[in-house]
């Protein structure tokens, strides 16, 4: 572990030191459910506790390679919460903008902004093979399990964050790739089909190219054209933008300052 | 929507020599047991910096160059702007801002514990327990500050310079000449608000004054137009214009 680098770039480079459980999860999955009632969402209250130990009987019910969404249902159950309209922001392949979009656009309400999402956030877990406790040794790979404790519980989350979005919802897809719109990824299989048209006005759709970066996909054209007739068949109504000027400077502005050009 | 299969390793988790870097872990429970120490030593309103050192002592860390960024009466903006610039590093970076950012603690007037029903205000005490440990740690983050750093402050009020705030108080003066190269100033009017201050006018000529004085080099710039664009878009979208 003591081998030279240069600390400045840590985060362009990530290193993996273990494919464990990730070191005190309890404290922080219980610590970041307090943040959340009382200082991100206050208002709301849960029992913590309680959540951790619904949790904990999911992951540690079968040796790891096989929880359920079903197992998750109880931990679920006391998470339940109302989510805003017309604020949704669904995301595709479009992680590190959206990340920095709804920093800024706090009215914006992503998964990450919902109980679940907040508490489990970047985290791994899973069960030891023998002994019903964590694994902090090594994890196994989302594909090399029939129904992994990390994607299952992902899986379940998407879906309630998508079955109660409500209003005008957005999604945000990278035009810069190939299958901008994948009908493998979390919102293809999941959330596109847990939406629902008797709570949803428009999806508008959001296609941006990364800056620099080619223009493989757009409205008219590739995979989104599927969504859009996903959508037309389940009776949405959709709108669809490409490479929005406003985001697009957004982009552009960020980048610009990440180079270090114009601040600092 | 995903889970990272890899772990990043977090610049704060490494302390580094010229020559290697290795990984730096924190004891959690003991800075809470610092923590509690400093807080209940006395009754609530005594609770004095140098009661809050043991806990700073176990939450020493490096700070990265070039990267600090001061700021005074700008909390909104310097929030979103420091949320999207992931490379500044502000005082919420820091292991202490981190861990007691929007906190609030006294100790009862009787036991050694917590009073959660109500905590004296800042001006009613001598030793407010909040207030010593911001300002422990405001002091640590500007003694660590190195290469160039950046004050962002607020052209839309006067004392945009406020030498009562804690950036004037506190972080100014402890600032280190030998480790500080430039001190860039930004004074950035709100959108829609008034030009109250500016670079060469009241309070920030303060500023640069006390500087120059401490031997430190400076730039001053007014609504840098960058800055500015992205208070405009910020504003444009929350008023809910040309998104969602």
């Amino acid at each position: 572990m003591a081998s030279r680098f240069n600390p400045y770039t840590i985060n362009k480079q990530p290193h993996s030191f273990s494919l464990g459980t990730t070191p005190n999860i309890k404290d922080i999955v219980v610590g970041r459910c307090y943040n959340y009632m009382t200082l991100i969402n206050p208002g709301t209250r849960y029992e913590c506790e309680d959540i951790w130990t619904h949790f904990e009987d999911a992951v540690f019910r079968q040796p790891s390679c096989n929880v359920t969404v079903e197992d998750y249902r109880q931990m679920f159950h006391s998470m339940t919460q109302n989510q805003p309209c017309h604020r949704s922001l669904f995301w595709s392949k479009t992680r590190p903008l959206m990340h920095s979009y709804a920093a800024v656009m706090k009215h914006l309400w992503t998964l990450e902004d919902t109980l679940a999402g907040y508490m489990f956030n970047d985290l791994i877990w899973c069960r030891q093979q023998e002994d019903a406790d964590f694994d902090f040794s090594a994890c196994p790979e989302w594909s090399a399990c029939p129904n992994h404790p990390v994607y299952s519980l992902w899986r379940q989350a998407s879906q309630n964050f998508a079955e109660m979005a409500c209003g005008n919802v957005t999604v945000l897809l990278n035009g810069s790739i190939s299958n901008a719109f994948n009908r493998r990824s979390m919102f293809g299989t999941v959330e596109l089909d847990s939406l629902d048209p008797q709570r949803v006005d428009y999806v508008n759709i959001q296609v941006v190219a990364s800056l620099g970066g080619p223009q493989i996909e757009a409205c008219g054209q590739g995979s989104v054209v599927d969504l859009i007739r996903i959508l037309q068949t389940r009776g949405f109504l959709w709108t669809c933008t490409d490479n929005d000027q406003y985001i697009v400077s957004f982009l552009f502005k960020t980048v610009e300052w990440e180079l270090g050009c114009c601040f600092v």
